[in-house]
C-alpha cells in the first residue's frame, strides 16, 4: 500500500515537473510562458488544458485524454540528422523541442534528470547520440562476473568466493572447457547462423533432450486480429541505417489497457505492440507505469479495461500460470528468487515443461559463469548481481515466445551490467522476442530495436530505438535526459 | 556420457560451504538437546536440595555439591521417562501442526478450523477401533496394529475429504482477508464441534488402547510406555517423509518456493491453487492422524479436544517460524519437553510453561526459529 502511495506521489511530482519543462520550453521559444498554476500543488486535470499541453503528443486513443484544443503546431525545427527527415505521412506531428542550443539561457528544471544513475561509474548516461556499434558484447570492458568477484577486496569476498578457479571440467566430461576467468570476451552464440533471420529457431537440434516447449504452447500460430493501433504506426517509419533484428508480425498487443492498483488508476489506456523477434524497450520515468504494464501482461494485475493479446489470442483474463504456459517468461523487478532454494532448484523449477537439457545449461553457464560456481548454494546467499543473473537465467531455462524483463540492471555494477546485457543480446540473437523495462539508457540503446515511452500510464511515443537514441529532444522531453548535457 | 539434466548431485562443489538450509537449521536444532540436558540438571538440583532450603543458600553449601551426583543417579530414571513422554507429546503435536504451518505459509491463510480436523480424526478413529473391538482386545501385536492402522487410515481419509470441502466452502471465499479468515474458520470449527455432538453424542468417550500397546518397557530402571515409543516412531517417520518429499520431489520444490513467493511460482507456470488444495488436504489428513494418536494417548476424547490442542499447535507454529516444517518439528519437541519437565519440577508452572517458552523464543528470534525467507 505504501507502494501505491509512492506511485501517486511520483505521479504528482512528474506532473509538476513536466509542467515546469513545458513552460521552460515555451519561454525558450519566445512565447509567453503558460500562466503559473494557481495552487502550488495542482491536480493533474487542469494541467491538460493549459496551452502548453499542445506540445504533448496527443494520442487520440487514450480514453481520458482530452482532444487537443488546436492541432499541434508543426514546428520542424532544424534539429539533428535523422529525425523527422522522412516522417510517415500520417504520423502524429509532434512538436519537436527546439534545438538543444535553445536551452542554454533557461534554468534547468530542478530535478534529477537521470533516474537510474545510482552508480557514478556506470556507462555514460546522457550521451547516447552516436550509439556504440552493435558489437556490444565484444567490447573489452566485458569482464565476466567471475573476474569481478575475484578482484581482491572488491566486494568483501566471502570465503567460498576466494576459492578459484572452479575445478569444473572434471565434473562435466562432455562440457566444453569451463569458463575460467578473466573470460571469453564474446559469448559464443548457441546458434549458428544469425544471418538466416529465422524468427524462432529451434535451438537444440539433434539433442538427446528435445525441446518440448513448443508442444506446451497451446496456442495456434498468430492470426492477427487487432488492427494496429495508431501509436505504433510509425514503427515502420524509415530511420537509421542500423541493422535491426528480424521482426515479424506483432506478437503481443495491448489495446487501451487500464489497470488499477487499489484505488489508484495506474494505467490509463496503454496501447503497445511488441513485434516477433527483437527487443522492445519500455522506457519512461519512475512511476510512469512500466512495471505495472509488465505485471498486467503477466496477469499479476488484472486489467480493468482493455485487451491483451498474445499472438492474436486474448489473454487478458487468464491466470498467470496459464499465461506462463502460453510461453511468456517473466523476470520481475524484485527478481523473484526463491531464496531458500538452491540455484539448482531455482533452475529446475524454471524449466517447467522440459527437463533442463545439458546444452541449454551449458549455454546459461557460458553466459553466467557465477551460476555454475554456486550451483548448489542457497540462492538467498548470492550477491545482488548473481541473484539478478539467476533471475534472467531462470527465464532462459526454457524457450519462450516472449520474455518480459523488468529492469535487469537495477543497482548493478557496470561489469555485471555488461554480463547481463551480453546474455540478453544472445537471447535476442537467437530470435527471442523481448519486452524490457530499462532505466540505463546506454543499455537500452544497445539492446533495443524498438522503443515505447510511457508517461503517466500511457504510451506517449513509440518508434525505433535508434531514432530515440539519436534525438536528444525526444529524450529530454520524455525521459528527462540530456537537459544539462545540451 | 549421459546428457541427463543435472539433478541435485550433478554439478561440482566448488564452494566449501554446505548449501541448503542445513547451516541455518543447526542452531535451533541444538536447542532440543540443550533443553533435555537442562531438564536433567534442573531435576538433579531439585532432588539434591534439602527440604525447605533456598536455592542460593544451597548452592553455597559444599554438601549440596557432593550430594549432586547421587541425586543425578536417583532422578535419572524419571528423567528418561519424562523425556520420552515429552518427545511423544511433541511428535503428536507436530503431526497436527505441520499441516497448519504449510497452509499458512503457502496461502497466508489462518485456519482456526484446523482443530476440527483433530477432533473429527479422533472420533472417526475411535469409532473404527470400537468397530474392530475383537482385534483390539486380541493379545496379538499384529491384529492390534492392524486395527490401529485401519483406524488411522479411516480418520485420515475422513479428515482429508473434510479438508477438501472446508477449503472449497469456507476458506476459498476469504483468501487475503485475515480477519474474515479468523471469523469464518472459527465458525467452521464451532459447526464441526456441534456436528460431532450430533453424531456421537455430547459425552466424552473413553477408550482403551489395544492390548499390545498397553504397559511399559523397563530400560535402565525407567518405565517407558510402549505407546509413547510408538508415537515417537510415527512422528519421526512422518517428519522424515515430509522432509524427503519437500526436498526431493518437484511438488515439494513448488511448495517450498510457493511459501516464499507464490506469485513467482504462478508466473513460472505452476497452478499454485491446485498445489495449495493438495497441501490443505494433506495437512487436514495429518491433523486427523494426530487426532487418533492423541486419542489413544489420552484414552478419552471430547468434541472440543481439537480446539484445546490448537493453543499448543499455534504456539508450535509461531515459535517454529510460519511456514517452516523443520521449525515446526523443533518447536513441537520443545513444547512437549518443556511441558513435561515443568509439570514434574513445579506443577503449578506447567500451565504457563508453554507461553513462557514462546516468549523466550520470540525474544531470541522474533520471526520464529526457522523463518521462511518470504518475498513479500
Amino acid at each position: 500500500m505504501s507502494d501505491d502511495d509512492d506511485a501517486e506521489k511520483i505521479n504528482l511530482r512528474i506532473d509538476r515537473l513536466s509542467h515546469a519543462m513545458r513552460s521552460a520550453r515555451a519561454r525558450a521559444r519566445g512565447e509567453t510562458p503558460p500562466p503559473p498554476d494557481p495552487v502550488p500543488d495542482p491536480p493533474a486535470a487542469p494541467m491538460d488544458q493549459d496551452p502548453a499541453a499542445d506540445t504533448s503528443p496527443t494520442m487520440p486513443m487514450a480514453t481520458e485524454w482530452a482532444p487537443p484544443i488546436d492541432p499541434p503546431p508543426c514546428d520542424p525545427a532544424p534539429v539533428q540528422t535523422g529525425w523527422n527527415s522522412a516522417p510517415a505521412p500520417d504520423a502524429p506531428a509532434w512538436d519537436p523541442a527546439p534545438p538543444a542550443s535553445g536551452w542554454a539561457p533557461v534554468p534547468a528544471p530542478s530535478y534529477d534528470p537521470a533516474p537510474a544513475v545510482s552508480d557514478p561509474t556506470a556507462q555514460p548516461f546522457g550521451t547516447p547520440v552516436d550509439p556504440p556499434p552493435n558489437d556490444f558484447i565484444a567490447l573489452p570492458s566485458d569482464i565476466s562476473e567471475d573476474a569481478t568477484l575475484n578482484m581482491p577486496g572488491s566486494l568483501g569476498p566471502k570465503p567460498w568466493e576466494l576459492q578459484t578457479p572452479p575445478p569444473a571440467p572434471e565434473a562435466l566430461p562432455d562440457a566444453p572447457p569451463a569458463p575460467l576467468m578473466p573470460v571469453e570476451p564474446v559469448l559464443p552464440p548457441l546458434i549458428l547462423t544469425d544471418a538466416e533471420h529465422v524468427p524462432d529457431p529451434d535451438i537444440f537440434t539433434g539433442d538427446a533432450a528435445p525441446d518440448e516447449a513448443e508442444v506446451a504452447y497451446d496456442l495456434p500460430e498468430p492470426a492477427t486480429e487487432i488492427p494496429p493501433t495508431p501509436v505504433v504506426a510509425d514503427v515502420t517509419a524509415p530511420s537509421s541505417p542500423r541493422v535491426l533484428a528480424p521482426r515479424g508480425p506483432a506478437l503481443l498487443q495491448l489495446a487501451s489497457v487500464c489497470t488499477d492498483i487499489g484505488r489508484y488508476h495506474i494505467l490509463h489506456g496503454v496501447d503497445l505492440e511488441v513485434p516477433t523477434g527483437g527487443v522492445t524497450m519500455l522506457l519512461g520515468r519512475n512511476g510512469a507505469g512500466k512495471t505495472t504494464t509488465l505485471r498486467t501482461i503477466m496477469g499479476l494485475w488484472r486489467a480493468r479495461a482493455g485487451r491483451v493479446a498474445l499472438g492474436g489470442q486474448d489473454i487478458t483474463r487468464w491466470r498467470p500460470h496459464r499465461i506462463a504456459r502460453a510461453g511468456i517468461g517473466f523476470v520481475p523487478e524484485d527478481m523473484g528468487i526463491f531464496g531458500d532454494l538452491t540455484v539448482a532448484e531455482n533452475m529446475m523449477l524454471a524449466a517447467r515443461s522440459t527437463r533442463l537439457s545439458r546444452d541449454r545449461l551449458d549455454w546459461i553457464f557460458r553466459a553466467f559463469p557465477a551460476l555454475e560456481t554456486f550451483w548448489r548454494a542457497r540462492a538467498g546467499d548470492l550477491s545482488g548481481g548473481q541473484k539478478q543473473m539467476l533471475s534472467v537465467a531462470r527465464v532462459m531455462a526454457e524457450k519462450r515466445r516472449l520474455y518480459l524483463i523488468d529492469e535487469p540492471t537495477k543497482g548493478l555494477a557496470p561489469a555485471i551490467v555488461d554480463t547481463l546485457a551480453g546474455a540478453l543480446q544472445d537471447l535476442k540473437r537467437q530470435g527471442g522476442s523481448i519486452l524490457m523495462v530499462e532505466q540505463n539508457f546506454a543499455v537500452a540503446t544497445e539492446l533495443g530495436d524498438t522503443a515505447a515511452v510511457m508517461e503517466d500510464g500511457r504510451i506517449v511515443w513509440a518508434g525505433e530505438m535508434a531514432e530515440l537514441a539519436e534525438d536528444r529532444a525526444l529524450q529530454a522531453r520524455y525521459l528527462g535526459l540530456n537537459v544539462e548535457a545540451a | 556420457m549421459t546428457h541427463a539434466a543435472p539433478d541435485v548431485g550433478d554439478v561440482h562443489n566448488t564452494q566449501p560451504r554446505r548449501a541448503g538450509p542445513g547451516h541455518a537449521m543447526a542452531l535451533p536444532i541444538l536447542v532440543v538437546p540443550a533443553l533435555v540436558i537442562a531438564g536433567l540438571l534442573a531435576m538433579a538440583v531439585q532432588a539434591a536440595l534439602p527440604d525447605g532450603a533456598g536455592l542460593l543458600r544451597a548452592l553455597a553449601d559444599p554438601a549440596f555439591w557432593t550430594g549432586l551426583p547421587a541425586a543425578l543417579g536417583a532422578i535419572q530414571a524419571s528423567w528418561l521417562t519424562l523425556t520420552v513422554s515429552g518427545l511423544a507429546m511433541g511428535m503428536m503435536i507436530f503431526l497436527m501442526a505441520s499441516g497448519l504451518t504449510l497452509v499458512f505459509g503457502l496461502m497466508d491463510v489462518i485456519n482456526f478450523g484446523h482443530g476440527a480436523f483433530i477432533s473429527v480424526g479422533a472420533f472417526v478413529g475411535v469409532s473404527v477401533l470400537a468397530a474392530l473391538g475383537a482385534w483390539v482386545a486380541a493379545p496379538g501385536l499384529g491384529a492390534n496394529l492392524a486395527a490401529v492402522a485401519l483406524a488411522v487410515l479411516a480418520a485420515m481419509a475422513a479428515t482429508g475429504a473434510m479438508g477438501l470441502v472446508f477449503e472449497r466452502v469456507i476458506v476459498r471465499p476469504v483468501y487475503g482477508a485475515h480477519l474474515k479468515q479468523i471469523l469464518v474458520t472459527m465458525g467452521g470449527l464451532i459447526i464441526v464441534e456441534q456436528l460431532i455432538h450430533v453424531l456421537w453424542g455430547p459425552d466424552e468417550i473413553f477408550l482403551t488402547r489395544p492390548e499390545a500397546l498397553k504397559g511399559a518397557l523397563t530400560w535402565q530402571g525407567a518405565a517407558l510406555e510402549k505407546y509413547r515409543l510408538l508415537a515417537v516412531g510415527v512422528g519421526l517417520a512422518v517428519f522424515l517423509l515430509m522432509r524427503l518429499v519437500l526436498r526431493r520431489s518437484r511438488i515439494g520444490l513448488i511448495v517450498r518456493a510457493g511459501v516464499q513467493n507464490g506469485e513467482m511460482v504462478e508466473a513460472l507456470g505452476y497452478r499454485l491453487g491446485l498445489v495449495f488444495v493438495a497441501v490443505f488436504v494433506a495437512g487436514s489428513a495429518l491433523a486427523g492422524l494426530g487426532g487418533v494418536m492423541w486419542a489413544l494417548y489420552e484414552e478419552v476424547i471430547t468434541a472440543p479436544m481439537g480446539a484445546e490442542l490448537m493453543v499448543l499447535v499455534f504456539i508450535v507454529v509461531i515459535i517454529g517460524g510460519l511456514g517452516s516444517v523443520e521449525g515446526c518439528f523443533i518447536g513441537a519437541l520443545l513444547v512437549g519437553l518443556t511441558q513435561n519437565y515443568t509439570a514434574f519440577l513445579e506443577p503449578k508452572l506447567a500451565l504457563v510453561s508453554n507461553i513462557a517458552l514462546m516468549v523466550v523464543i520470540l525474544m531470541w528470534r522474533p520471526e520464529g526459529m526457522l523463518p521462511v525467507a518470504r518475498a513479500k
